[in-house]
């Protein structure tokens, strides 16, 4: 790796480069892909931004139009790459900006959770959590959890790239 | 093979050539002898005096619906020969929209059941001269002279076992007489629950085991009914959702992948694990998934086209997480 790129990854926050390698131990954090609704959940934790709330700098949030949006490949995708844990975080059922997004998201992420526990990954590491936008206390709450639970789990390993 | 189907065998021959030369379908898709005893190969017939090389025995596995998507593409009407396994993955054709029924002609023919040429090979390896069933015996001769006779019962096909009706219903045109049906195993997913019984590391490592022998030949999805996406999305570059790389982590996203784009849409044909080279066991990820449709939204036959299709519907009352 070249000095430049190295440098570039010491920037790229507390739960980067060598001191998030699960090697490291001590040091390792988990790391949390979060895909957050437009419409709910993505302004539900803007809410918890704005209203000063903890919670863990775990996760990296990722915008989605819809929870719906939320392919699998994209959850298995991010456990190749190196995520300890995947938040897919959508409007309440029946409260979808798009009517029924939500609830195709809810069939499609039950199997597949499912599925990925069939083949070897914690259901634990995949929630699926409903935070509408008045639920930044939801949103900071669901974070904290889930940021406790992988800890105690470790680093993923399954389905992941080598390092 | 029996005599029964040498009969049939006549009669598909003189029908197929009625067909071509009355002009009612431009092409018939059937089977012709293959390499070895135990294969067949498909066969073209694309004229009356090619319909005398058509072939129909107990080895006859292979479905020739995918066949159809490409035949179709050319005018005029298709005819092409189906057990009754096969037109499910036809009706599955149909139900996706990708073919039409009208442009083709379904000639079915009851199936006593396929042997699974590679369960012989593995255990009877050598060159085998002639095969064929007498008096429900699988009969085998080999380079030597040697004749071995064998229970044609532990030969078949995983999906024979299963069979509900071996017996093509809707079908344009019938070959042969009726079979009467083997009393069909239960689906008891036993090969499902034998996976679930393994702690979560074990079963990542049997994963790892399994799929890390997949050449990516695409074998598995070229063959399934249910997948037959006009651009599938390991075929496009961008967005790169399979690398070229050589990787477990690779073979993930792509079992994975082909294994929920079928979900709630698979036939339960085992086409794709029937054509794997390397033996990956893709009908557990098939069945897991029927298996967890069946329980997580009380569909009852997953597999069967008249179904709707699970993950393009939802109700409000579906169970929610946590």
């Amino acid at each position: 790796m070249s000095l430049n790129a190295q440098s570039a990854r010491a920037t790229h926050g507390p739960a980067a480069g060598a001191a998030n390698d699960p090697a490291a131990g001590a040091g390792w954090e988990p790391r949390i892909i979060g895909f957050c609704c437009n419409w709910c959940s993505y302004a539900g934790a803007d809410l918890a931004g704005t209203s000063r709330l903890e919670y863990p700098p775990t996760i990296r949030v990722i915008r989605v139009p819809c929870s719906g949006r939320v392919n699998p490949q994209f959850i298995v995708r991010a456990f190749q790459k190196g995520a300890d844990g995947v938040l897919v975080a959508g409007c309440h059922p029946g409260d979808c900006h798009y009517s029924t997004g939500n609830y195709f998201t809810r069939r499609r992420l039950q199997v597949a959770r499912r599925f990925l526990e069939y083949l070897g990954i914690d259901p634990r590491r995949l929630r699926v959590t409903w935070v509408s936008a008045s639920e930044g206390q939801k949103f900071a709450d669901t974070v904290r959890e889930m940021t406790e639970e992988i800890r105690a789990l470790g680093p993923n390993r399954v389905m992941r790239d080598e390092p | 093979m029996s005599g029964e189907m040498r009969a049939t065998n006549g009669e598909l021959r003189e029908k197929v050539a009625g067909l071509l030369a009355a002009g009612q379908v431009r092409v018939f898709l059937g089977y012709r002898a293959g390499r070895t005893p135990l294969r067949v190969r498909p066969h073209h017939v694309l004229g009356p005096e090619q319909a005398d090389d058509l072939v129909w025995n107990e080895f006859c596995a292979p479905s020739l619906a995918k066949y159809l998507l490409d035949e179709q593409e050319d005018e005029g009407r298709v005819g092409v020969l189906v057990k009754a396994c096969d037109l499910r993955a036809t009706r599955r054709l149909v139900a996706d929209r990708r073919l039409d029924r009208e442009r083709v002609l379904l000639v079915g023919v009851a199936c006593p059941g396929m042997v699974d040429a590679r369960k012989v090979e593995s255990l009877h390896p050598g060159p085998i001269v002639e095969a064929g069933v007498r008096d429900g015996k699988l009969v085998l001769q080999t380079s030597t002279g040697e004749v071995k006779e064998l229970p044609r019962e532990e030969y078949l096909l995983d999906r024979c076992l299963h069979c509900e009706d071996p017996n093509p219903r809707d079908v344009d045109l019938v070959v042969g007489p009726e079979v009467a049906p083997r009393p069909a195993r239960t689906r008891d997913y036993a090969e499902v629950a034998e996976i679930l019984a393994m702690p979560l590391a074990e079963r990542a490592a049997y994963w790892d085991r399994q799929f890390s022998r997949c050449v990516r030949c695409f074998a598995c999805r070229n063959v399934c009914p249910a997948c037959s996406c006009r651009e599938c999305c390991f075929d496009v570059w961008e967005p790169m959702w399979l690398s070229r790389e050589v990787s477990v982590s690779e073979q993930y996203m792509f079992h994975f992948t082909r294994a929920f784009h079928v979900a709630g849409r698979c036939v339960d044909c085992g086409e794709c694990e029937r054509v794997c080279p390397v033996g990956i066991p893709l009908m557990k990820l098939n069945r897991a998934l029927q298996k967890e449709i069946q329980e997580l939204f009380g569909v009852e036959r997953p597999w069967d086209p008249d179904e709707k299709e699970p993950l393009a519907m939802y109700a409000p009352g579906d169970p929610d997480f946590h």
